[in-house]
């Protein structure tokens, strides 16, 4: 990480002693974890560990207990506001302003629109960045007419990037199911992100497709978009990421390469050395 | 011949039931909500064309066709006012809290609106001036004719269903309404405004409803405030019958119970119709649980 340390450039997603509490139980517990512009991240752990959890706060679909996440500087997340301050609209930004900022996600089970078309899950997620209201949309001015074609044109690029484009008609619920993984990748990225989070892409695709979306995410990368990833295939997220961090019973307890993460004990212990051993 | 004729008779009926059901459809969709307070925003739409029309008619010294433009026009604004304001204060609050909650909300509102209706223009039968409901029509054939008020009725459907149908398929926020009909969490990740989507549902829906309220009130001439209940539920079951969340689903539904009460009342007995229509809407449901078009949707709001 010395590199990184003699660049200026501040960190694009920073977790700070980030804290979920359900009931009794502490789901994250203080993790902190920085995430650098154009590197892929993987964070694993044993199931249970609050992976997903972390997710979930980073993509606002739950609000820390304590902790924040600054996101480009920006506080993204931090403790729901109770009593008075939820009156004055003091809460943390909900899912979709997070996506507007430029956190994309995917679902460790597949969370397309079934019953929209490939094409139409995709322009889903480039509904955002449209100006058009409903009123333009009633009366089909000729600026909202070439605001909709260049939608069409772009959603077609990314099923074009993402080799789907001979589903572009075909309802999502009949794709194979690798291919609605790479739809639901292909829908994140229609809302341009600047991180792209990924809950076990990998989860019930075989070897050779495992292969092809290493390959892929590389390539997303490579045009500047930085990756979190969860994942369980051990080997995937060796071969992919270059920084691990690695949770147990909601802490972190080691973070660094994919070498250094696997001589660390703890994580022999918590994980590797139950699943390798 | 007389088939036409309770063909012509039955789909008018029936586009009366298409465009009230759709309301209950649409709101399903994207709320999985049953709307009981539709069938009364409906009823409120034929008090408000009362009122309307009777206040045009008196500054005019009469009832003149015309006045169903701005009539029309008038209560759909405030209808789809209302919906949204319903919505508001009544379900989005409620909307985590399980499906029970809304749907009492949902009953609550209905009594409220009836209630006041009922004590703002009282519990008699209203009927409309006359002279605004167009008069006349064309003979078909033979004994067959047309009267010009259901050429108004089925143009105005066919261009409401049409129009819908269109934006709902081709644009770029009919594509975000059925993507918030299919998943809430999703359609918000995609930065669709799950709540600006719903509020629009308000709109689309009870506006509908509200048209629906004065054209059927030309049509019949007199109403009461049981109109929202009794009309309003047989929309509601055209909606069932469709599929409900169904957009075709519910116009179809409606043409469909439109004509078979028709032909039921007019080849076996009036008095028998209900009995007719709803024996046969149990038997389709039970072959067809989710409604004609129940599984097929594609075109699902």
């Amino acid at each position: 990480m010395a590199e990184r340390a003699l660049t200026s450039e501040p960190p694009l997603l920073r977790v700070r002693q980030l804290t979920k509490q359900f009931g009794g139980l502490m789901a994250v517990d203080h993790v902190d974890f920085e995430l650098h512009p154009g590197e892929i991240l993987g964070l694993i752990g044993p199931n249970g560990a609050g992976k997903t959890t972390i997710f979930n706060m980073i993509t606002g679909f739950y609000s820390p207990s304590t902790g924040e996440i600054t996101f480009k500087e920006q506080c993204i997340a931090r403790p729901a506001a109770a009593g008075w301050a939820r009156l004055r609209g003091e809460q943390a930004p909900r899912p979709h302003r997070i996506t507007q900022q430029g956190i994309a996600r995917t679902f460790q089970t597949i969370r397309l629109f079934k019953n929209l078309t490939a094409l139409e899950n995709v322009m889903a997620g480039l509904h955002h960045r449209t100006k058009a209201g409903v009123w333009q949309a009633l009366t089909r001015s000729a600026s909202q007419r070439a605001e909709e074609a260049s939608i069409v044109a772009e959603a077609e690029r990314w099923l074009n990037f993402m080799g789907l484009h001979a589903y572009r008609n075909e309802l999502a619920k009949n794709l194979p199911y690798g291919d609605q993984r790479r739809l639901e990748i292909a829908r994140a990225l229609a809302t341009r992100p600047a991180l792209l989070t990924l809950d076990e892409p990998a989860a019930g695709l075989n070897e050779q497709e495992t292969i092809a979306l290493v390959a892929l995410i590389r390539e997303i990368r490579d045009t500047g978009i930085t990756v979190l990833l969860i994942e369980h295939d051990m080997k995937m997220v060796m071969e992919l990421c270059e920084r691990i961090v690695v949770v147990d019973h909601g802490r972190k307890i080691a973070e660094g390469t994919p070498a250094e993460v696997q001589r660390n004990a703890a994580v022999i212990e918590a994980y590797l050395g139950v699943e390798e051993g | 011949m007389q088939l036409l004729q309770q063909i012509i008779n039955g789909v008018t009926i029936g586009s009366f039931y298409a465009l009230v059901a759709l309301g209950y459809t649409m709101v399903y969709g994207v709320l999985k909500l049953i709307n009981f307070a539709h069938g009364d925003l409906f009823m409120w739409g034929a008090y408000l064309g009362l009122t309307g029309v009777s206040l045009l008619a008196g500054l005019a010294g009469a009832g003149q066709p015309w006045m169903a433009v701005p009539v029309i026009t008038g209560v759909l604004a405030l209808i789809a006012l209302t919906g949204v304001l319903v919505e508001r204060v009544a379900y989005r609050p409620l909307r985590a809290a399980g499906r029970l909650a809304p749907i009492i909300s949902a009953l609550g509102v209905a009594f409220i609106l009836e209630s006041i209706a009922r004590n703002v223009y009282g519990a008699r039968w209203r009927t409309y001036p006359t002279g605004v409901a167009p008069a006349g029509g064309f003979v078909l054939a033979g004994s067959v004719r047309i009267s010009t008020m259901q050429i108004a009725v089925l143009v105005i459907s066919f261009l409401l269903m049409a129009g819908l149908y269109l934006f709902v398929q081709r644009t770029r926020v009919g594509t975000a309404m059925r993507a918030v009909s299919l998943d809430h969490t999703v359609s918000r990740l995609m930065g669709i405004d799950v709540d600006r989507i719903i509020a629009l549902v308000f709109v689309i829906g009870p506006g509908l409803g509200g048209i629906a309220g004065v054209v059927v009130a030309l049509y019949y001439g007199s109403f009461d405030f049981t109109l929202g209940w009794s009309f309003g539920l047989k929309a509601f079951i055209a909606a069932i019958l469709g599929g409900i969340g169904n957009i075709p689903g519910a116009m179809l539904g409606g043409m469909f119970l439109g004509l078979v009460e028709t032909l039921a009342s007019g080849y076996i007995s009036p008095q028998w119709k209900d009995v007719i229509a709803y024996v046969i809407l149990i038997i389709i449901l039970i072959f067809r649980p989710t409604g004609i078009l129940g599984e097929r949707v594609a075109a699902k709001v």
